[in-house]
């Protein structure tokens, strides 16, 4: 199956969520800056580069894990993926679109700002990661929730 | 191929569009009584923003779709490429034609009577009178897009 990690501009959250989904970043504690900041694509996407799925990597279930940028059109966009599909004769059973901006918090809005909006990376990069630090624990519960689903699907294919 | 006329709402100009490409409506002469009779022209609700509607197969065998899809154009085009591309379709089997350039102040104004005031009967005659305005542009774009190289290849791709 295929699951999109998906926030508003595909680079702190969901790089965080398919991170932890896929082994790179520990779930009994909390990383440090360092570890987040190695991540693939973390803080790198370019405002023109919303929109493109990237790939991320393939779990233990054999699942391909994305990431996906929506903007503010994360509704819209993905009634129109799976709208798309569908007219495409493709099957979306087993498709997961995520949603992971609910994870994230003011600093990390604060420091996405400065990063990728105003171009001001040492000041915004390491805002972001403090956010995302706050909020850890609850970005390894949505992944628990999304492999418990994921291990349901899987069974029942 | 599919290709995807697209606006604000869909209903409008992505219809209008739609219909122009596969001749549903006069593409020399504006015809106002035409385009209310099309199927889906302020037929999609807000609820159906997102959603494809299908309007018909044109002559080199591409799908001509309709979509409300506010102002995400551009992320979402590049959001369609890519799914396709990762579902092994190729990135160019799908383009979107965002029309909101296209709408101007009769036609937003139209709108706004219509579908927040509940005033159709006046709506209607604003955005018509807002499409006849805009209608040899439109035309234009729709040439544009059926002259477009990726839509050249797909044709011979077609005939092959």
């Amino acid at each position: 199956m295929r699951i999109f990690y998906c926030c508003y501009g595909s680079t702190h959250s969901s790089v965080v969520a398919a991170s932890i989904h896929l082994g790179l970043l520990p779930i009994e504690r909390i990383p440090t800056s360092n570890e987040i900041k190695r991540l693939p694509y973390y803080d790198k996407i370019e405002t023109s580069e919303i929109g493109t799925p990237f790939y991320m990597g393939k779990d233990e279930f054999n699942s391909e894990i994305f990431i996906l940028g929506m903007a503010n059109h994360r509704k819209l966009i993905r009634k129109a993926i799976l709208s798309f599909l569908e007219h495409s004769g493709l099957d979306v059973q087993d498709l997961l679109m995520i949603d992971t901006l609910k994870n994230v918090n003011m600093i990390t809005k604060v420091g996405g700002f400065f990063s990728r909006r105003l171009g001001l990376v040492s000041i915004g990069r390491p805002l972001t990661i403090i956010g995302i630090q706050q909020k850890y624990e609850s970005f390894i519960a949505l992944v628990n929730d999304v492999k418990m689903k994921e291990q349901m699907m899987t069974n029942l294919t | 191929m599919k290709v995807i006329y697209s606006c604000y709402w869909g209903s409008y100009l992505a219809v209008v569009a739609a219909s122009l490409h596969l001749e549903l409506i006069d593409v020399n002469k504006y015809n106002k009584n035409d385009i209310l009779s099309l199927r889906l022209f302020n037929k999609i609700s807000d609820m159906e923003l997102g959603e494809l509607f299908l309007i018909g197969m044109d002559d080199k065998k591409s799908e001509i779709y309709v979509m409300g899809s506010k102002n995400s154009g551009k992320i979402l085009e590049k959001a369609l490429k890519g799914i396709a591309e990762i579902y092994g379709l190729r990135k160019d089997s799908v383009m979107l034609i965002d029309l909101n350039p296209y709408y101007n102040i009769l036609l937003l104004l139209g709108i706004l009577l219509i579908k927040r005031l509940g005033l159709i009967k006046t709506g209607m005659k604003l955005v018509l009178k807002g499409i006849a305005k805009n209608y040899d542009k439109i035309i234009k774009k729709v040439q544009c897009v059926k002259a477009k190289p990726i839509y050249e290849e797909n044709k011979q791709e077609v005939n092959r």
